[in-house]
């Protein structure tokens, strides 16, 4: 055989053509057969006759040799173009390889970005988006109480236990509805005496919930009320130890045996009270409930089946309506509707915003690394202008080109990712382990398979935003001027420019934002930390405890408890000064009762309902609470009952008068009359963003809470102050625990911890984007003027002062800048209202924040450019044109 | 003169086709001359079978082809033995032997075996 002729050869170039390539496979042998036959003696025409005979039906060889060939030609076809991926993706990983300082850095930046986003989207994910883990979960909605002519005090109530009743025996909308009503219990037997959030709940709450038990059983409608008691997988494993015996065991719940019914599973969560770990069933029974007040107990329904929640509201005001009208005779007018929330957005509406911020701003740190993400890249692909010149000229087509960018970017972004997602990891476990406090479904976080498919559809993304320029470059490059010999030019550096000069301005724009946001959260923060609380926190400890109904059934003894704890406490030398109280500051509000002042002939719809406490006398000076006029209540007033009002208290009761003296009742109208003796000022109740509440202070007698708060201020240290508070309790009674131990300052900083939560990780975010900026504005600059020597030794020599060479860079650097800084600030202006939520005594378009932003990003960004100016400044111009 | 073609079975052809490059790239009409003059015109290989066998050949890369000149100027397909080609022909080799050693046992017997041990 002779060597494949040229011809033949570039014949290929055509592509392969399966059929003439047939064709002249079988007519050669068809020729060949004819030459032997005519060797052979036949006459020509004969022979090609015979031959073709021979040859037999051509059709059907031709057609299996097409299909044999066309599939041929399929699987080169396909070897090659993956092959061609496979090429690619070995060239990029030299270059990657090469540039190892770049590929460190992208990786690392993509790792942190992406990695970042993932944690706050699987928390997002996780915490707003993820159904609840109860059954028929889109049917389950919150139940609250709405009075027109109280939202002063609050715009929505929780619901009280007679309404309930009515509602579940009359509502049609409605599949079932349970209450429930959550308070502190003392646990004791089987270990130290413990005290544990439990809640009573009517027996059907499990089967609206769809909750089933993991150990034992939840309640059934024949519990009753008898002593059964479900408790929580958390409580199971730390008390108990995870032992499966704890079924049909007793526990004592307020020194009353109960038996151990069930064992509610690892993922079953309260749905009002996140903490409560045991439940007891619990019957309410119309004649047990007054029709008016009371509002104390969180109500949760299941709608039926084909009812949208409007059709519930509706029937549900119908019969709110009805009630009104059943109470007006006793109470006077007072509208009453229903407000009906569905239960995931009830349990999480507060977190919402918060989680919606962080996701938007740490979203824009990563766009930040991306773009100078691009410029890089961008910049490395100019260097291989030439190779993809050549390239394209030996046929390679430009989306091929880009193609190849592309693979880059997602070899980098998907190494990245999977950098990234190791330190999602690492990140979600952190904030299992810090807990910040006020989000809810804390525990539900995790990384599952939505926050990884997150991570994936993130890196595409970004490998398609950071190649979108370098690739934007090759596609308008005319690949002849990249064959060109020369090289560069004098005058070069504008290719890229509108992009570069975009993603500068987009940078400082972002940031700029980004800067607001962040520093009106740091605001809001400043103007809560200076707020005036009404109370002196330093030196303030405070513990909780409660007295057992079977050992304390009576007032009078559980006011003699209170006060033998407190004077065993004020014995102290180091003690300033002791009380308790029902509830301290800043946790919330307690029980509200009419104030029924002598001589108000109003309707009791229309008197004023304040906030009560009980309080021991030394109460005000432990708390640091100012007496404004009279004195404070004492133990020697019995039986007379003395009473001291804030100050809001006594302006909501008798406004413009002096209060002294003045007498008023609670609610009961059976209970004789309270004396004002004395004005405090006003204390933060809710907590530190909600104006003080008007607040009644009563004394123990004679109604005695059952369960307390001490307040104790003292010269000790934190460890002293704890065993001081023990010994004192233990030594009126041994059995009686303690709980939640802690300063009063870390109450207040419980209190502010999520805004601080926010505040911090937006903070961080908007440095970290500003650093980013400032880095991609100087790299941008930095190439450009470097790209730019020869023109700018041209302008120095023509006589342009250095001064005015440094004017000229830095206008180029910061005219994009400013743009970008208006856009940023107009966008923030008009996102303003959306935090509004989030912000407390600062206005969204608060000017000195934003003048401080402005002027912090002009000066960073003129940082920025001020080193490569005046590197520009110093060419010298013989250097410059001398350089080629 | 044309003897009566004895009828192949297909996958001989396969490996006699395989056999017939051992000396050499041919193209098509070259091997079916070969393998007549070989089997002294005992076996004539149709055109109709013997492509649609190369092809397939061709396709397990047994074989590979490559265009060039004949003898007398022509362009013509010719086909050359991969080295997988020529490990399938000596294991195809092998098994025919067998095969062949056993068929003759059986068709050249001079009396029947002997009965099955038990």
């Amino acid at each position: 055989m002779a060597r494949t002729p040229m011809w033949r050869r570039y014949a290929r170039f055509l592509g392969a053509d399966i059929r003439a390539d047939l064709n002249d496979e079988l007519r050669f042998h068809l020729d060949a057969k004819v030459e032997d036959l005519i060797a052979q003696g036949w006459n020509p025409e004969e022979a090609r006759r015979e031959a073709e005979r021979q040859f037999g039906d051509l059709r059907q060889v031709i057609a299996t040799g097409i299909r044999i060939g066309k599939e041929r030609e399929r699987r080169m076809r396909q070897r090659d173009y993956w092959g061609g991926w496979i090429q690619d993706a070995r060239h990029i990983l030299r270059g990657l390889r090469r540039d190892a300082l770049f590929t460190a850095l992208a990786l690392a930046v993509l790792a942190l970005g992406i990695g970042a986003n993932t944690a706050v989207f699987s928390i997002v994910n996780s915490v707003l988006l993820r159904p609840l883990s109860y059954a028929h979960e889109a049917r389950l909605v919150a139940l609250e109480e709405i009075i027109p002519q109280l939202t002063y005090m609050a715009p929505v109530l929780p619901v009280n236990a007679r309404h309930f009743l009515e509602w579940r025996q009359q509502a049609k909308t409605l599949e079932d509805c349970a209450l429930l009503d959550a308070s502190e219990r003392n646990l004791t037997g089987a270990g130290e005496p413990e005290r544990v959030m439990g809640s009573r709940v009517t027996t059907n709450l499990f089967g609206v919930l769809g909750v089933k038990a993991q150990a034992g059983r939840t309640f059934q409608e024949e519990d009753g009320e008898e002593k059964v008691a479900l408790i929580g997988d958390s409580l199971w494993r730390r008390r108990f130890g995870a032992s499966p015996s704890v079924v049909g065991s007793t526990i004592a719940i307020d020194s009353i045996p109960h038996t151990v019914a069930g064992i509610l599973p690892p993922d079953y969560r309260d749905p009002f009270e996140p903490s409560v770990e045991i439940y007891v069933p619990w019957v309410p029974r119309d004649t047990n409930w007054a029709w008016a007040g009371d509002h104390n107990y969180s109500a949760v329904a299941r709608l039926r089946r084909e009812v949208a929640a409007p059709d519930a509201v509706a029937e549900l005001n119908v019969i709110q309506e009805q009630i009104a009208t059943r109470f007006e005779s006793g109470v006077g007018h007072l509208d009453l509707a229903i407000r009906v929330t569905p239960l995931q957005d009830h349990m999480v509406s507060n977190s919402r915003i918060v989680l919606l911020t962080l996701m938007g701003a740490v979203a824009m740190v990563l766009l930040i690394a991306c773009l100078n993400l691009g410029n890089l890249m961008f910049i490395r692909s100019l260097a291989r202008t030439r190779e993809v010149a050549v390239r394209r000229a030996l046929g390679a087509s430009a989306g091929r080109i880009l193609r190849t960018n592309f693979l880059e970017g997602l070899m980098l972004s998907s190494a990245g990712a999977a950098l990234g997602l190791f330190f999602a990891g690492a990140l979600v476990r952190a904030f299992h382990a810090w807990q910040p406090p006020g989000l809810a479904r804390v525990n539900e976080v995790s990384l599952d398979g939505t926050a990884f498919g997150f991570a994936v559809v993130l890196s595409v993304l970004s490998a398609l935003l950071f190649t979108a320029m370098p690739a934007l470059h090759h596609w308008r490059q005319d690949p002849q001027k990249g064959l060109r010999a020369t090289g560069r030019s004098l005058t070069e550096g504008r290719e890229g420019l509108r992009s570069r000069e975009f993603l500068v301005g987009a940078e400082a724009g972002m940031s700029a934002a980004l800067l607001i946001v962040a520093g009106l959260l740091v605001h809001s923060s400043l103007r809560l930390a200076g707020v005036e609380r009404g109370y002196d926190a330093t030196s303030v400890f405070t513990a909780g405890a409660s007295l057992p109904n079977t050992r304390y059934p009576d007032a009078p003894e559980r006011q003699r408890f209170w006060e033998q704890v407190v004077s065993a406490l004020e014995e102290q030398p180091v003690v300033i000064a002791a009380g308790v109280v029902s509830k301290l500051p800043l946790k919330g509000e307690a029980s509200t009762d009419v104030v029924s002042a002598e001589g108000d002939q109003r309707p009791i719809a229309e008197r004023p309902i304040l906030s009560y406490r009980a309080v021991s006398p030394g109460y005000f000076q432990a708390m640091g609470i100012p007496l404004v006029s009279g004195r404070i209540m004492h133990s020697a007033d019995q039986p007379r009952q003395t009473a001291v009002l804030s100050a809001r208290a006594a302006e909501r009761t008798w406004p413009g008068q002096d209060p002294l003296g003045k007498r008023f009742r609670r609610g009961n109208p059976n209970e004789s009359p309270y004396e004002v003796v004395g004005i405090v000022g006003d204390v933060r109740t809710q907590g530190l963003e909600t104006e003080p509440s008007p607040i009644v202070y009563v004394p123990l007698w004679p109604r005695s809470p059952a369960s307390v708060s001490f307040a104790l201020r003292t010269r000790a240290d934190p460890m002293q102050a704890a065993r001081l508070l023990r010994e004192a309790v233990a030594k009126v009674d041994t059995e009686v625990p303690l709980a939640d131990i802690q300063t009063m300052a870390s109450i207040e900083s419980a209190s502010t911890a999520k805004r601080r939560f926010l505040m911090n990780l937006v903070l961080a975010f908007a440095v970290a984007a500003l650093g980013m900026a400032a880095l991609g504005i100087y790299g941008v600059l930095a190439w450009s003027t470097g790209r730019r020597t020869g023109e700018i030794g041209i302008r120095l020599a023509l006589g342009a002062s250095a001064g005015e060479v440094r004017a000229m860079v830095l206008r180029q650097g910061m005219r994009p800048v400013l743009w970008g800084l208006i856009v940023g600030v107009a966008a923030a202006f008009g996102a303003g209202t959306l935090l509004s939520s989030l912000l407390f005594e600062v206005s969204a378009h608060d000017m000195p924040t934003y003048a401080l932003v402005v002027a912090v990003t002009l000066i960073t960004a003129l940082a920025a450019c001020w080193i490569p100016a005046h590197r520009a400044s110093r060419i010298r111009p013989i250097e410059a044109l001398r350089y080629e | 003169m044309k003897k009566t073609p004895l009828e192949l079975i297909r996958g001989t052809l396969d490996v006699l086709i395989l056999k017939a490059l051992v000396w050499g790239p041919l193209h098509g009409y070259a091997i079916t001359s070969l393998i007549r003059r070989q089997t002294d015109d005992a076996l004539l290989v149709e055109e109709g079978t013997l492509y649609p066998a190369l092809w397939r050949l061709e396709g397990k890369e047994l074989v590979e082809a490559e265009w060039g000149l004949s003898e007398n100027n022509r362009k013509a397909k010719f086909y050359r033995l991969t080295p997988q080609g020529r490990q399938h022909l000596h294991r195809e080799t092998e098994i025919w032997d067998a095969y062949a050693a056993a068929v003759a046992k059986v068709l050249h017997a001079t009396r029947p075996p002997l009965p099955e041990e038990r």
